[in-house]
């Protein structure tokens, strides 16, 4: 393939061409250390950007960190307990024992709840939702499950339970309450269990 | 790799310097874009040798190596030129007009010698096979520089060329055929 070879001749550059060419070389300057700077510019600038987005919980998936300790900040310990209401105080009795004055952390407080709850609640809040273990005094009318503190509580309770005035029912053994419903299982003699209306077994 | 004595007084802006690589490079340049298809009928291989030579002029300094190897810098850089105007092109395309200039006029780069009869020879390539045969063949560069030219590895340059120069045989054995039955 030797015949595809053209024998081109050595050309002359035209004087304007070479005096331009001349003047551009002497005036240019490598642009090399553009390629690291630029790379390091959009990076800082993504790293920016996603730092940004985090904090302010706009990536989808991540919650912003700022939510997350608005949502889980714990209730101060010494932080004024409200007065039960007259009303539920008559309705619970008078064989309620006293509460202590501050809980330690992670138990509830009082607040009022229609709902069931699993795990530890947090501090007073109206909550319709489902709780289950640890709880402590509460007007709620809803299920339990497992160890409960006295409240007053018109629900049903499964377990050991503390006393306390309730009308619901029983099972399992039980400690001197009011209690005007049904019981099963081993009952402690109490005097101030008074003349129940229920049915001990 | 370092720069030899003609690339340095290049950079400082040296005429001189720019004549000897002008005189070393220019005319295959020419020849090479002439042999590249796609170029518009508009704007010519002269044209596009010089926008190049200008832009090596402006980006020497990012140049490392000998003057023998300027020249596949220069041709990388006058490949990108010619993907530009071929672009700018297909969005403004231009007509030929029905009249033309009465007697030939002649550009600046009138003595290369007329290359139509190559670029017939190479139509019937695939693009890349035509632009590694036209610079290892038709203007001597060597693999390695054709590599650097073309933006791709020398052993993609050697096997575009061996498919190329098969179907060129392949066209040849067919030709002598068909004049040899006529």
């Amino acid at each position: 393939m030797q015949d595809l070879r053209i024998d081109v001749p050595e050309l002359e550059p035209d004087p304007v061409l070479l005096a331009r060419l001349g003047q551009l070389s002497a005036s240019s300057v490598p642009h090399r250390s553009e390629g690291p700077v630029r790379a390091l510019v959009a990076a800082v600038t993504v790293l920016v950007l996603a730092v940004f987005s985090w904090l302010t919980g706009a990536l989808p998936g991540v919650a912003s960190p700022f939510d997350g300790v608005r949502d889980h900040r714990p209730a101060p310990l010494h932080a004024s307990r409200t007065p039960p209401a007259s009303g539920s105080a008559s309705d619970a009795g008078s064989a309620l024992p006293s509460q202590p004055a501050a809980l330690p952390p992670g138990q509830t407080r009082t607040h009022h709840d229609q709902g069931n709850h699993t795990g530890l609640t947090k501090p007073s809040h109206d909550d319709h939702g489902h709780h289950t273990g640890l709880t402590d005094a509460q007007h709620d009318q809803g299920h339990h499950y497992g160890q409960t503190k006295p409240h007053v509580n018109h629900g049903h309770h499964t377990g050991q339970t503390k006393p306390h005035a309730d009308d619901g029912h029983h099972t399992g053994q039980t400690k001197p309450h009011a209690d005007p419903g049904h019981h099963t299982g081993q009952t402690e003699t109490s005097p101030s269990h008074g003349n129940g209306n229920g049915h001990h077994t | 790799m370092t720069d030899d004595a003609v690339v340095a007084a290049a950079k400082r802006g040296d005429q001189d310097a720019w004549v000897a690589l002008y005189r070393a490079h220019a005319g295959r340049l020419v020849v090479w874009l002439e042999t590249r298809s796609g170029s518009d009928g508009a704007v010519g291989a002269e044209d596009v040798a010089a926008q190049a030579w200008l832009t090596a002029a402006q980006k020497v300094r990012d140049y490392d190596g000998s003057a023998d190897e300027f020249g596949a810098w220069l041709f990388g850089i006058a490949r990108r030129i010619a993907a530009n105007v071929q672009r700018r092109s297909g969005r403004r395309r231009t007509d030929p007009v029905a009249q033309t200039p009465a007697g030939p006029i002649d550009g600046p780069e009138a003595t290369v010698p007329s290359s139509v009869w190559v670029r017939e020879l190479l139509s019937g390539l695939t693009p890349r096979e035509r632009d590694v045969v036209a610079c290892v063949d038709v203007v001597g560069l060597s693999v390695a520089d054709s590599a650097t030219a073309l933006g791709l590895t020398p052993v993609a340059v050697r096997v575009a060329r061996h498919r190329a120069l098969r179907r060129l045989r392949r066209d040849a054995r067919l030709a002598a055929m068909t004049v040899t039955v006529g």
